[in-house]
């Protein structure tokens, strides 16, 4: 049985990516028409109303997108690039997994040691494994990419 | 959870900065949009020493709503140079471009500066409008306005008498030097009620 790291293949992760984007720029878009629409309502009375309702809609859209860009689309990004890489072989038995994660490439990963080598292999990736087992790892910079059991 | 937690604590400074980011944005974008427009403002200057520019400036914003329909937002009256000095051409050529009306002791006035810096009016305004005797001419042409001493003795403490004079660039003098529309009109308004012929 084989694992990959996006549990998904390249092509369907960039246009999960593409997907996103569109989200942001949707968002962004809608943020702009509701801007155009309090501007023209502008009257002086309601100056502070309008001044906080403009505020308040960019803060949360930008929220919403610095969550999701940093928490989404740029993990996501860095796992294609890793699944897409240059891969190298290594069969090896799980020895220990460690409880903290380190963040290599800029992603968190956990601290897998597979017959003394210290390997690492992404939290958000999908792939599960077992200390213990034996599997056949593929590796992108000492990055577990694919596991196949 | 534990992601969320994460996160804030490795990103908490993006959230800080657009929040204060918009707010200085939107300031600046309100700002500019409740700023009054050339024509929701009246800028007069007065170019002496006598003139209490503050007491003016209150009795207009009394009087204006009576004298116009024009909504305007925001009167001012200043004495640009304080005490008149040797700056006193140099001010007064860039104010003209600034001001709807500026007002001069008529001792500081010279036919040149007065045909350098002002137009002639228009002879269906002065002839409809105003008494021939109360207009400022150079040549036979009239320039300005001799305002008469009881209208602004409440506001001046000198004995000269004084001269107003619409600018060219105001676009609240009812379009009568081609800028604005003949509905703007609080600046022409102000100049007939000094000179006693448009009372509120």
């Amino acid at each position: 049985m084989s694992q990959t790291l996006l549990g998904i293949t390249v092509g369907e992760g960039r246009k999960k990516c593409r997907r996103e984007t569109a989200l942001y720029v949707g968002l962004a878009w809608t943020a702009v028409a509701i801007h155009v629409a309090l501007c023209c309502a502008y009257v002086a009375e309601r100056h502070y109303l309008l001044l906080t309702l403009n505020v308040a809609i960019d803060v949360l859209c930008s929220w919403v997108i610095i969550f999701r860009i940093n928490e989404i689309l740029l993990p996501l990004k860095r796992l294609i690039r890793l699944q897409s890489g240059k891969k190298r072989s290594l069969s090896a038995t799980v020895d220990s997994i460690s409880d903290d994660t380190q963040r290599i490439p800029g992603l968190d990963c956990l601290v897998v040691t597979a017959n003394g080598r210290r390997l690492f292999l992404p939290v958000r990736g999908c792939i599960r494994v077992t200390v213990g087992e034996t599997y056949g790892f593929e590796l992108v910079d000492n990055v577990i990419v694919e596991v196949r059991s | 959870m534990r992601v969320t937690s994460v996160h804030i604590q490795r990103h908490w400074w993006k959230y800080v900065l657009s929040v204060v980011a918009f707010m200085m944005l939107w300031t600046i974008v309100f700002d500019s949009l409740s700023a009054p427009r050339k024509n929701e403002k009246i800028r007069i200057f007065y170019l002496g020493e006598q003139l209490d520019c503050r007491r003016l400036e209150d009795e207009l914003s009394l009087i204006l709503p009576g004298l116009t329909d024009q909504k305007i937002k925001e009167i001012s009256v200043e004495n640009p140079v304080g005490e008149v000095n040797r700056d006193f051409y140099s001010i007064l050529a860039t104010r003209v471009y600034g001001a709807d009306i500026i007002i001069f002791e008529e001792d500081l006035l010279t036919d040149d500066l007065v045909k350098t810096h002002f137009l002639p009016l228009p002879s269906e305004l002065t002839k409809e409008l105003f008494d021939q005797e109360t207009l400022y001419a150079v040549d036979g042409v009239p320039y300005g306005f001799r305002i008469p001493s009881e209208r602004l003795s409440r506001f001046y403490d000198g004995d000269k008498s004084c001269c107003a004079f619409l600018t060219h660039s105001s676009v609240n003098a009812a379009g009568i030097y081609g800028c604005g529309n003949v509905y703007d009109d609080a600046a022409l308004r102000i100049v007939q009620y000094w000179m006693g012929t448009n009372e509120c």
